[in-house]
């Protein structure tokens, strides 16, 4: 399999700290951790320069720009873009279609496809030119069309995000980032099996209560009227709730995965 | 690139009313009118003098443009478009205006082009 992204002892500022990663074409990965993980992103698509290292993109150097590197990626940013919300979202993606030079014929019939499953207009004006890499910073929206795209264009695409539920049965492949370096990077499956054996039962309280009398149920991570934050092994969850409901005035409950300093820390801990 | 002007035209036609068009050109005129008595009947040097006031006016706005795509770290994705980043800039900010500028540009663009063709021959 051909390697789309190959990233050799890069360091970048005190964002990035002898970082190294593969990663294959057609491989969806996600990236999780604290808010060095952009920086990951920003140096593939050639935003920021690396202090020290190598990086390859697609046998580019992406901090030169060339413009045919930059007609085969794609990064989709968290923060509002102004002049997106300021033009047309058919407008932009004409303006998408000249920059990258799409023929009107491929420009219908891109569009005439992805309409069919993506809604977000910011996401079909990356996809419309069919970027050989797509990189989604802390995407907003829905990440079901990503993967159907994914599954239908075998593209590279990489997703940075807090949340790690963001990525279950979404990604194969996790890389977790703490303190500027990565301290995992494996199958996401390996994580829920071997570091994030709980699950955090978040619920919403009527009446103010004694923790002592959820001790029997699981461990208390945080108490602040009305939430309670219980963590409990994944095996007994839903037996959890239901003693929850049963035994305390719960108005609403949730059930989440642990948080992505907790996996950081069980990872930590076990090496 | 010309397609990609024609498209920008398009979009930012709509912007350009009867009431906005009366406006410049009686600004222009008055402009006009003013720098051509200020330099003694010179209309040439009347006609550059509004040109630089112009372009300086739209060049602060596109700067004003340009700051509040950095504080939004927005101007990121215009430097990942494969266009220059200036060209993306005046695509982006829809001010029917930037005509002044962009047709210096494609002026210069074409003579490097012209310039690069006839070095390779």
């Amino acid at each position: 399999m051909d390697k789309a992204i190959i990233m050799d002892h890069v360091s970048y500022d005190n964002y990035l700290s002898d970082v190294s990663l593969t990663i294959q074409k057609d491989e969806f990965v996600g990236i999780v951790g604290d808010s060095n993980k952009s920086s990951i992103l920003k140096v593939i698509s050639g935003l920021s320069k690396i202090t020290s290292g190598f990086v390859s993109v697609l046998g580019y150097d992406p901090y030169l720009k060339s413009f045919e590197y930059l007609k085969k990626i794609s990064l989709l940013m968290e923060q509002e873009e102004i002049y997106f919300n300021e033009i047309l979202p058919i407008d932009l993606l004409k303006i998408t279609k000249e920059i990258y030079s799409i023929s009107t014929r491929e420009f219908n019939k891109n569009i005439s496809e992805l309409i069919q499953y993506i809604n977000d207009p910011n996401l079909l004006n990356s996809l419309i030119y069919k970027p050989e890499i797509l990189l989604l910073d802390h995407p907003n929206f829905d990440l079901e069309p990503v993967y159907n795209y994914h599954k239908k264009y075998r593209s590279t695409i990489l997703i940075s995000t807090d949340k790690i539920d963001d990525l279950v049965n979404i990604v194969r492949r996790v890389i977790l980032i703490d303190k500027a370096q990565i301290v995992f990077d494996g199958a996401i499956d390996d994580i829920f099996t071997k570091f994030a054996t709980e699950k955090i039962i978040k619920a919403k309280l009527s009446s103010n209560i004694d923790t002592k009398s959820v001790e029997t149920i699981g461990t208390v991570k945080k108490y602040i009227y009305p939430y309670i934050y219980i963590s409990v092994p994944k095996s007994v969850v839903s037996f959890a709730a239901a003693e929850l409901i049963q035994n305390l005035p719960v108005t609403s409950l949730d059930i989440e995965e642990l948080p992505v300093e907790e996996i950081i820390k069980n990872i930590k801990d076990n090496a | 690139m010309l397609n990609l002007l024609n498209v920008w035209f398009k979009i930012v036609r709509k912007n350009i009313t009867y009431k906005y068009l009366s406006i410049m050109l009686m600004v222009f005129l008055l402009s006009l009118l003013t720098t051509y008595l200020l330099t003694d009947r010179n209309i040439v040097l009347s006609i550059i003098i509004i040109y630089v006031f112009i372009s300086a006016i739209l060049f602060g706005r596109l700067f004003i443009f340009h700051k509040r795509l950095l504080e939004s770290n927005t101007y990121d994705l215009i430097k990942l478009k494969p266009i220059h980043p200036l060209l993306g800039l005046l695509i982006y900010n829809q001010n029917p205006l930037d005509m002044f500028i962009i047709f210096p540009i494609l002026i210069y663009i074409q003579i490097k082009n012209y310039i690069v063709i006839n070095q390779k021959r």
